[in-house]
């Protein structure tokens, strides 16, 4: 009987104590063993952006801070903040200026001036000297606590050239022009030290563009036009005989877009970009659309028109200098391309085809990879050679969709 | 006679200005200062800031007069280094503008400022460059702590017609140039600058404690490398001084004639002629100038941007007969007053004891050193 009692009693004792400990000792325990972090506000979109935290330091502590109010040198001796990202090894050091404050649960320091991208940053909370300054003890693990941060590490590089124009391999000793996608925008002014063109024994083939100071970008500098000195193509221009055409026929020359290229944010190019081409004969040949095969799209359809052209058009002007109307004059809205290294132009509608008649227009100014317009040719010798008379600014192919 | 009367004067002027607080008119509150473009120390441990952005000139009253206790050991290697690890900045970042020392305590003060890219100046001087907002005290040569202008007791006087914001040439903006010297002597605040005139070079006394006086007197000079009478270009470093007696100011220009003007002519509206004593080259921009004794005689120095620093003897500037009219015969040589080249690329020069100067000069390995110069090895 009387052990049935003592283990009731027993159980009660347990409930009570566990009562005890789960609720009042345990929180005060783990509180208690919660160590000061310090870290860094890292979040641009809070107001506090920058600012240097500490938390879980004992509540009497910071009201007792908070009375005290420590001076500007009180504080660089117990939570002094430096540059260098380690312990200053120069003791007269002097750590960085700015303002200290304690908000309801946290010490925190906001420097005078914002840190800085490429610094390192080193912290060393004192935590003896602080309990000290407020003639207070508590038991710390360690006598004083530091921290290493910096702002905005240099991030991975994710920028990339995309695409090259002209995409064939083989490509005319003329070459008037190259286009670089690149997947975001870069920095400006850099071209000229990071884009090489080099021949087959891995030389740097000098002066092949014009010097261009601003640069051929597009608007929001993710496509650069590489533009290959004109007057040195040109036959019977100075510099043409004086240095020769920037490229020779029947060569191997490569490319090359060094990674070192730093994008609009500062970041390096993920890898380097290398095209490897020929050169054939120079093309002294134009553009002539009346030879242009349409592969007409079906009505109802979003399928694309695709124009044969038989001849390398430039990439870029195909989408300038194209267009398609409707039976009522109306421009078709949609997106214009090129297809098998740009001797195929596609143009696929925003909406569906509606059956009828549709007029493609022709800008004479579309040019081949040469120069070479619908309009004229680049270079030529005006004293021997008959060109194509196309006068007209714009030239119309009709079609029908059915 | 003479002599007792000169001590009867000095003892009267020393009771005045002792026994009163010059700070008696200054108010409480937050000094509104844009640009710390230059410093100087008046009587009482005032500070003077000239700030050209906002074209004021601001008395300051510092909590910072105690005598040093023990003799300060200074020497600080890597000034700029320093002063970035403070402000939490890249080194290359950091701009020392001008220098003073307060003569009752001996601590430093220095004008910084962070950012030099932004600099548009052909000359790259600091006042060009970024406006100083920090202002920087050096205790006991090796304690750097940020001077708070926090409710302080200061004084204001407005510099009035100061050269317009947007004028410029190929140089640069004029703007940083509206205060490009000051000094205090005879009961007043002489300040070097340009002023929106036709005849821009000004300078001005402003009579201390402030009240809203301010005599502005246009300076015209002989530019002899250039070989013309210049109007344009401000002074860019002076001294007030005694020359036979009587007050002078001796003024160094860019380019770089040296110039001696009475100061009894520097009447408000006034415009008033120099006298070239000396021609000391062209391209190069002097950058300041302390008077020091030696052996009971006493002696100019000069620092300069691109040519030594520079040491005359006050004997020879009073005696000179030389008045340059005609252009220098021989490019970038000299003429005029002679000197002694000391081979020093001094960027701040200060008075800091009768035994030493304080200087800041540029090592050849880059690094900015600030130390004493005893004047003895001078």
């Amino acid at each position: 009987m009387a052990t049935v009692v003592n283990t009731i009693i027993a159980k009660k004792l347990l409930m009570k104590n566990l009562f005890l400990f789960l609720f009042v000792l345990l929180p005060q325990v783990l509180m208690a063993q919660q160590p000061p972090v310090i870290w860094l506000e890292t979040n641009h979109q809070k107001a506090d952006y920058g600012v240097l935290k500490v938390k879980n330091l004992p509540e009497q502590l910071l009201t007792a801070l908070r009375q005290k109010k420590p001076l500007a040198q009180d504080w660089k001796k117990l939570f002094p903040v430096y540059t260098g990202g380690k312990k200053p090894t120069d003791i007269d050091q002097p750590s960085i200026i700015g303002d200290y404050f304690i908000t309801q649960t946290l010490l925190c320091f906001k420097p005078r001036f914002f840190w800085v991208n490429d610094l390192h940053y080193y912290c060393e909370l004192r935590l003896l000297e602080l309990a000290s300054f407020v003639q207070q003890n508590y038991l710390f693990s360690h006598p004083s606590l530091s921290y290493r941060f910096e702002i905005n590490a240099p991030s991975s590089p994710v920028t990339s050239v995309t695409k090259v124009y002209p995409s064939a391999s083989a490509l005319p000793a003329n070459l008037l022009r190259m286009y670089v996608y690149f997947s975001a925008p870069m920095r400006q002014g850099q071209a000229k030290k990071f884009v090489k063109i080099r021949d087959a024994n891995g030389a740097e083939v000098p002066h092949v563009f014009v010097p261009i100071k601003e640069e051929l970008w597009n608007h929001n500098r993710t496509r650069l036009t590489l533009f290959f000195d004109p007057g040195r193509i040109k036959r019977g221009l100075r510099p043409h005989h004086e240095s020769g055409t920037p490229l020779n026929p029947g060569q191997v020359y490569t490319l090359e877009i060094d990674k070192n290229w730093q994008d609009a944010q500062g970041r390096e190019l993920k890898a380097s970009f290398q095209k490897r081409f020929t050169t054939t004969q120079a093309d002294r040949t134009q553009p002539n659309p009346k030879k242009w095969a349409l592969q007409l799209p079906k009505g109802n359809s979003k399928k694309p028109l695709v124009i044969n052209a038989l001849h390398t058009i430039d990439h870029a002007l195909v989408l300038r200098y194209l267009y398609i109307s409707n039976a009522e004059g109306q421009e078709v809205k949609g997106k214009w391309s090129t297809a098998n290294t740009e001797k195929e132009i596609r143009f696929t509608p925003a909406q569906q085809w509606l059956s009828g008649k549709y007029t493609l227009h022709i800008d004479t100014r579309l040019e081949d990879l040469a120069g070479n317009s619908v309009h004229r040719l680049f270079d030529v010798d005006t004293q021997h050679t008959q060109t194509l008379a196309n006068t007209a600014a714009t030239l119309t192919i009709n079609f029908e969709v059915f | 006679m003479q002599k007792l009367s000169y001590f009867i004067c000095l003892l009267a002027w020393s009771i005045t200005s002792f026994a009163t607080d010059l700070t008696e008119n200054f108010i409480k509150g937050t000094p509104k200062i844009s640009s710390m473009s230059q410093l100087a120390f008046g009587p009482q441990g005032i500070l003077f800031i000239g700030d050209s952005k906002s074209a004021t000139l601001f008395a300051i009253a510092l909590d910072d007069k105690t005598a040093p206790a023990k003799k300060t050991v200074l020497k600080i290697a890597d000034l700029e280094g320093k002063i970035a690890a403070m402000l939490g900045a890249k080194k290359s970042d950091v701009m020392v503008h001008d220098v003073a020392v307060n003569p009752l305590s001996k601590n430093i003060y220095l004008a910084v400022s962070r950012g030099r890219a932004k600099g548009d100046s052909y000359w790259k001087l600091p006042n060009d460059l970024d406006d100083a907002t920090i202002l920087i005290r050096i205790k006991n040569g090796k304690e750097f702590e940020e001077v708070s202008l926090n409710n302080i007791k200061y004084s204001q006087v407005t510099i009035p017609n100061p050269i317009d914001k947007k004028k410029k040439n190929w140089r640069g903006k004029f703007r940083p140039d509206v205060i490009t010297d000051i000094a205090y002597a005879n009961g007043q605040v002489y300040v070097s600058g340009l002023s929106n005139e036709e005849f821009a070079s000004t300078f001005r006394k402003i009579p201390f404690p402030f009240s809203n006086r301010v005599n502005s007197s246009s300076i015209e000079i002989y530019h002899a490398a250039h070989g013309q009478y210049e109007t344009k270009s401000p002074i860019r470093t002076f001294l007030p001084y005694n020359l036979n007696g009587k007050p002078h100011i001796l003024a160094a220009y860019l380019c770089t004639p040296l110039v001696t003007i009475p100061e009894d002519q520097l009447k408000n509206g006034q415009h008033v002629k120099g006298r070239t004593i000396a021609e000391l080259g062209m391209g190069n921009m002097p950058l300041d100038m302390v008077v020091y004794k030696k052996e009971g005689k006493d002696y100019i120095l000069m620092a300069n941007t691109t040519r030594n620093a520079m040491k005359f003897s006050i004997e020879d500037i009073a005696n000179t007969k030389v008045n340059l009219t005609t252009k220098t015969k021989v490019p970038f040589a000299s003429e005029g007053v002679k000197y002694i080249s000391f081979p020093r690329l001094l960027q701040q020069l200060a008075n800091y004891d009768d035994k030493n100067l304080l200087v800041v000069m540029r090592m050849p390995n880059g690094s900015l050193v600030m130390g004493l110069q005893p004047i003895k090895w001078l």
